[in-house]
């Protein structure tokens, strides 16, 4: 079976890739190795950036946040809690930087309000009771699995096949292309072959590996960031620590739970990760300079998530500190590798990507995904496409006590759904 | 893969005795406060203190929560003799372990001091990698003139 474009990585990037390509008329496999958001994206920490983390250190990224921020929450109102963020100087230090910091945000043409420490305690009751100086942005909260499947869902719907459980395992090139893609079945354990014009590789920490098969020589370095879940909700807001951005500085409300991040540690394997008391006290720790009450309540579980740091052959090294980079190489020539990205950058990444895909297929037909409301913005009236028995169980928690909670289980059944159906038309059943 | 060993040396004067500079060389908890980066600290007894530094390893780092990261370590005064006091730092850095061996020796120069140090620091096989992606010889080395800076600031108070 050929494609015009098969996409590697079921991540926030493979996934808008697929489903931008897509909507501009491109026939489009994407394989996952494990299950949609398995990897990275399915780890983050929960926060739809404003940007404002990024104003001094990165304002490039924290322009590319804030526009993806309004974005998010317009095309995905379902998977997105509009909390807004507060940034919080709890010391000397940090009340030096506020000034860098509104600066920044003037720049990047973010919305903010200086808040007054008493009405900022009085929103926020937890917050440390000796926080010098509070600063509102417009951070959200995202609810990673509802977006990915809704992104995936969308990217069916435009007619993409999404096939999990698929691991490419080789290619073959023909010159200076890559002919086929050899992908190894994990239901069967068969090596399958696929064709395709283009190949995107949006693999995330395993970006390298994947490169490396197609002879890309690169050099990956995977860090890893330990996030830890707190028993309660403790704050209506994200809290954010004022200072140039640093380990230990973010406190997400997810759910009924308080999610801490992040650590920066360098590990070998990105299959490989373990996670130690220390980062769980260190997070405590830092957490609870922004908010005490963290030290005195349950952690309930630590997960964490890896990021790599790839050197490509070609590409500058400050290019590299952009926050991702989209790169097509000489050889394969039909190869195209995406390096970094935020789960808030998720969409552009795909669009940028895509932008090069179609130039490289002759097509001038632009991106729409920043106006295409995402299957799950609409989830009940949305299921009318459905039939039968699935209908009638997703429909079933409409209006009852579960209806919020019920929307990532529906969604859940139906990216079961999409996977299936994915693999029924490739005859890969 | 073995691990590095970096060795840094260095030399400067102070206008200070050589009492003066000693005494507060040998007082760890005087000596941690000169340390700059320093979030906070716990001294555990004389000889010994429990440190939080936060090293700006600089934005070229591809990774926003890698360019500053926060370093638990334990810095422990290893002997003191008249003229002479070894310090050692161990702790982790980015998952890593790190060790470093600080010695610092002052020579009386009639009302004035010269202070000779010499580090040697020993990266763990993690960080060690990031020597791929930045320059980590600058890196330690500009970390040690600062930590020197810090006491010099201290010693010109």
């Amino acid at each position: 079976m050929g494609f015009d474009v098969v996409v590697v990585g079921g991540g926030v990037n493979g996934l808008f890739t697929a489903l931008d390509l897509s909507l501009r008329g491109f026939k489009v496999l994407l394989l996952e190795r494990g299950s949609v958001g398995s990897g990275t994206s399915g780890r983050m920490h929960g926060l739809l950036h404003s940007g404002a983390r990024y104003v001094v250190t990165d304002p490039r990224a924290a322009v590319e946040c804030i526009e993806e921020n309004r974005i998010m929450a317009r095309i995905a109102p379902h998977a997105i809690e509009d909390t807004g963020g507060y940034f919080v100087a709890i010391d000397k230090d940090d009340l030096d930087f506020q000034e860098e910091f509104i600066s920044g945000l003037r720049r990047a043409n973010i919305d903010f309000r200086i808040v007054d420490v008493g009405e900022a305690l009085r929103e926020e009751p937890n917050l440390n009771p000796e926080v010098k100086a509070v600063v509102e942005v417009p951070d959200k909260v995202v609810f990673a699995r509802d977006l990915l499947f809704s992104v995936a869902i969308s990217a069916y719907r435009e007619g993409a096949l999404i096939a999990q459980n698929m691991e490419v395992v080789g290619f073959e090139l023909n010159g200076d292309k890559i002919a086929s893609i050899k992908v190894k079945d994990g239901y069967t354990n068969d090596v399958r072959r696929v064709e395709s014009d283009v190949v995107v590789n949006a693999a995330g920490p395993w970006a390298g590996h994947v490169a490396s098969l197609a002879g890309v020589a690169v050099d990956v370095m995977p860090t890893m960031g330990v996030m830890v879940v707190y028993q309660r909700r403790l704050t209506k807001r994200v809290i954010n620590r004022m200072r140039k951005p640093s380990d230990g500085d973010i406190l997400v409300p997810y759910g009924s739970t308080s999610i801490m991040g992040t650590t920066a540690a360098i590990i070998e394997d990105p299959d490989s990760v373990s996670i130690s008391d220390e980062d769980v006290e260190f997070l405590t720790s830092e957490g609870s300079q922004m908010v005490p009450l963290l030290a005195k309540i349950n952690v309930i579980r630590a997960y964490a998530s890896v990021r790599p740091l790839i050197k490509i052959p070609g590409v500058d090294t400050r290019e590299a500190t952009r926050d991702f980079m989209v790169i097509k190489h000489e050889k394969p020539s039909n190869m195209v590798t995406v390096i970094g990205g935020k789960f808030t950058t998720g969409r552009l990444v795909g669009e940028r990507l895509s932008d090069e895909v179609a130039k490289m297929l002759g097509s001038a037909k632009p991106s729409i995904t920043r106006d295409y409301k995402l299957f799950g913005a609409n989830l009940y009236e949305d299921l009318g496409e459905l039939d039968g028995s699935l209908r009638s169980l997703a429909l079933s928690f409409r209006g009852s006590i579960d209806e919020d909670r019920g929307r990532v289980a529906v969604l859940t059944l139906l990216m079961g759904e999409v996977a299936r159906d994915s693999r029924r038309r490739l005859g890969w059943l | 893969m073995m691990s590095k060993e970096l060795r840094y040396s260095g030399s400067f004067t102070v206008n200070k005795p050589r009492e003066e500079v000693m005494d507060l060389i040998t007082d760890l908890s005087r000596a941690v406060e000169c340390i700059p980066n320093v979030v906070n600290h716990e001294v555990l007894d004389r000889n010994k203190a429990r440190v939080r530094f936060r090293v700006d390893l600089g934005d070229e780092v591809p990774i926003a929560e890698l360019r500053r990261i926060t370093t638990d370590a334990t810095i422990e005064i290893v002997s003191a003799a008249n003229d002479e006091v070894r310090y050692k730092v161990d702790g982790r850095a980015a998952g890593s372990a790190i060790s470093i061996l600080l010695m610092i020796r002052v020579l009386d120069k009639g009302g004035s001091s010269q202070i000779d140090w010499d580090a040697t620091a020993n990266l763990g096989k993690l960080l060690q990698m990031m020597g791929r992606f930045i320059n980590i010889d600058s890196l330690v080395k500009k970390i040690s003139e600062d930590t020197i800076n810090g006491f010099i600031n201290c010693l010109s108070r």
